[in-house]
């Protein structure tokens, strides 16, 4: 096998990578992004047993997906994501609804920012 | 700190492997994109290995992508002389026929002393002696001398001189070396029967070299 062909085979490899890494991360993030807004328009109907549920399930999936994610993406902002899921789920506990929907908030705005770093646009790039 | 030690051992075998899938080169022998690239692995490398909240894939994915258009870069250099002379430009002819190229050495930024400093390290301390001086693509000089400064060799001397053979070596510290001895189209057999003619154990040595004509050099370890 030539030179060449073995470059292109690990270049192409890596372009595998980063698409694969692109789309997991997409998917992640929008998957917690729809959990968050069901929470708030749960906890916004006051039923804040059915939020919590959801808010449970939400961070059983992040745990499993963020074992993946921590390959590709910097620890720290994975970090920052779960802590305010985390905040997400205590707020819920105490039935505060002020809080719930400060840290969904903030929880959604790491969510998009991460996957916005993630998009191929000249702002990212430059 | 465990973590550290997997990084910098994985980023080690990729650097050791993306330089040598590069190709073999002293650091001095360098083209522009080679240097590049040179540095920046290095660079990048050192982020994830001492950073390890970073994922080791930020390092990894930029290392593949700098070596993968490297040989890309070389093997279009390869077929195009006219991308190869905008990358690694031309070689410079600074001496010509006796004569310093004034504009070329302003060109190149390079002093007068510089160019004393680089003949004086090509054993050259008269500019006088020199018929051409060119300045090659990797930055290195290469010089001729006039015809009359120049060492007589054995064809102009009309001398007869014994073929040159080259000596490999077939034992490394007790360590036998097959390719070696197949260079020298010998075996092991023959490397037996010499070792036990010499009275000597495998063991013992510590370098044994040998040539075409199967004369051989041996060195025992010391104690």
């Amino acid at each position: 096998m030539k030179k060449t062909h073995i470059a292109i085979l690990f270049f192409l490899i890596t372009i595998m990578v980063c698409v694969t890494n692109f789309y997991l991360i997409k998917n992640a993030t929008q998957t917690a992004e729809n959990y968050l807004e069901e929470i708030i328009n749960l906890k916004d109907q006051s039923e804040f047993s059915k939020a919590t549920q959801k808010c449970i399930e939400l961070n059983k999936i992040w745990d499993k997906k963020i074992k993946i994610l921590s390959i590709f993406i910097h620890h720290e902002s994975l970090d920052r994501i779960t802590q305010s899921l985390k905040v997400v789920n205590a707020s819920l506990e105490n039935e505060s609804s002020l809080e719930t929907s400060k840290s969904s908030i903030s929880a959604i705005t790491y969510l998009k920012a991460l996957r916005e770093s993630e998009k191929i646009s000249l702002e990212n790039i430059f | 700190m465990l973590i550290s030690i997997f990084r910098a051992l994985i980023l080690y075998i990729v650097i050791t492997f993306s330089i040598k899938f590069m190709g073999k080169r002293q650091i001095s022998e360098l083209q522009t994109s080679e240097l590049v690239v040179a540095l920046l692995i290095s660079d990048i490398a050192s982020i994830p290995m001492q950073n390890i909240s970073q994922p080791l894939f930020s390092g990894l994915v930029p290392i593949v992508v700098l070596v993968c258009c490297e040989i890309f870069v070389s093997s279009f250099m390869m077929k195009s002389t006219k991308f190869r002379k905008l990358i690694c430009g031309s070689a410079i002819i600074i001496i010509k026929e006796g004569k310093i190229q004034q504009g070329e050495l302003r060109k190149l930024r390079m002093s007068i002393e510089d160019l004393y400093a680089q003949l004086r390290e090509m054993d050259v301390f008269s500019i006088k002696d020199v018929a051409f001086a060119i300045i090659e693509t990797n930055g290195k000089m290469s010089i001729l001398k006039k015809s009359e400064k120049q060492p007589p060799d054995a064809a102009t001397l009309c001398v007869k001189v014994p073929e040159a053979i080259l000596d490999m070596v077939v034992i490394n510290n007790s360590q036998i070396n097959e390719s070696s001895l197949s260079f020298c189209n010998l075996d092991k057999t023959w490397l037996a029967q010499t070792l036990k003619k010499e009275n000597i154990d495998q063991n013992e040595i510590f370098i044994m070299t040998v040539n075409k004509n199967k004369e051989f050099n041996i060195i025992k370890k010391s104690n």
